[in-house]
């Protein structure tokens, strides 16, 4: 009973900040992507990513992206055997959303295992 | 008192704007400031902090999310700090990972309540990463569910700590 009386008071306290709350910080941040999704707008939208890679830092983001790419290249210049029934499973019995997921995570390992590490905390 | 942005840096919203276009973070409500209900020497504590400080082997953070977590995670409050880890990309941690207390004064506040400076701790502190381009979502899950579990440990008060 305490613990619903508790509850009940935060969703009162969540819901009067939310009615006083301006429509301003309302509005999703995501607004601004999807609409550029809508128009294809795709510099906004690469511009986005690259922020996110460079934690803030456009041209950082541009560098952090292309050093991704140019270690995973660097793998592949051997022809070393690769699990490619592994690749070809993952790819065709996950969702896309999971996979981009996993693009964006794969982006980040070859930006650390590349040694150099200009991110302030650690994935 | 006058309703106002000074609780808040001026330019702030600009800055994170023009770092993270699309934000469209315009806050401008006042959040009126409460007052304690019983001495400090008898109040519980919790502490809620972005720090994305976490238990060793829980389920990281996702730093990687282009839009970000909007989970947060229970942090007993008598762990010791090699108990936990930060995961987390967007604040320097180079003198947290040294003494976790800088940003995350966990053991600070256990001295506290052992010197009966505080009334004692909730069982649990909690974290979640900053790193949140969904406000909607924000709100809607993670404050929510967040505030929701603070409330369940019954403080007198709560330290909320940005990263």
């Amino acid at each position: 009973m305490e613990r619903d009386s508790a509850n009940k008071l935060v969703t009162s306290h969540v819901r009067r900040w939310r009615t006083g709350c301006p429509r301003s910080i309302l509005k999703m941040s995501l607004a601004y992507l999807k609409k550029a999704v809508e128009q294809n707008d795709i510099e906004k939208l690469i511009r986005y990513v690259r922020l996110h890679f460079g934690d803030g830092n456009e041209e950082a983001g541009r560098k952090e992206i292309d050093k991704a790419w140019v270690e995973a290249l660097k793998l592949m210049l051997d022809l070393p055997a690769t699990d490619r029934e592994f690749i070809l499973e993952i790819v065709a019995t996950r969702d896309a959303a999971t996979l981009a997921h996993l693009y964006f995570s794969l982006h980040f390992y070859f930006v650390k295992r590349s040694g150099e590490w200009i991110h302030d905390g650690e994935i | 008192m006058e309703k106002s942005n000074e609780q808040l840096r001026p330019g702030l919203w600009a800055t994170v704007n023009e770092r993270y276009p699309g934000s469209m973070i315009t806050k401008d409500s006042f959040v009126p400031l409460a007052q304690l209900g019983k001495p400090l020497s008898e109040s519980r504590f919790s502490f809620v902090s972005t720090a994305g400080v976490q238990r060793r082997g829980t389920l990281p953070f996702d730093t990687v999310h282009p839009v970000g977590d909007y989970t947060f995670r229970r942090v007993p409050s008598n762990s010791k700090p090699h108990d936990l880890e930060i995961h987390q990309l967007k604040y320097p941690t180079d003198g947290a990972m040294q003494d976790l207390n800088v940003i995350f004064p966990i053991e600070r506040l256990q001295e506290l309540a052992a010197e009966k400076i505080i009334g004692g701790l909730t069982t649990n502190f909690f974290s979640f990463i900053g790193y949140n381009m969904d406000a909607e979502r924000f709100e809607k899950t993670l404050a929510e569910n967040l505030a929701e579990a603070v409330a369940a440990e019954k403080p007198d008060a709560v330290l909320l700590s940005p990263a």
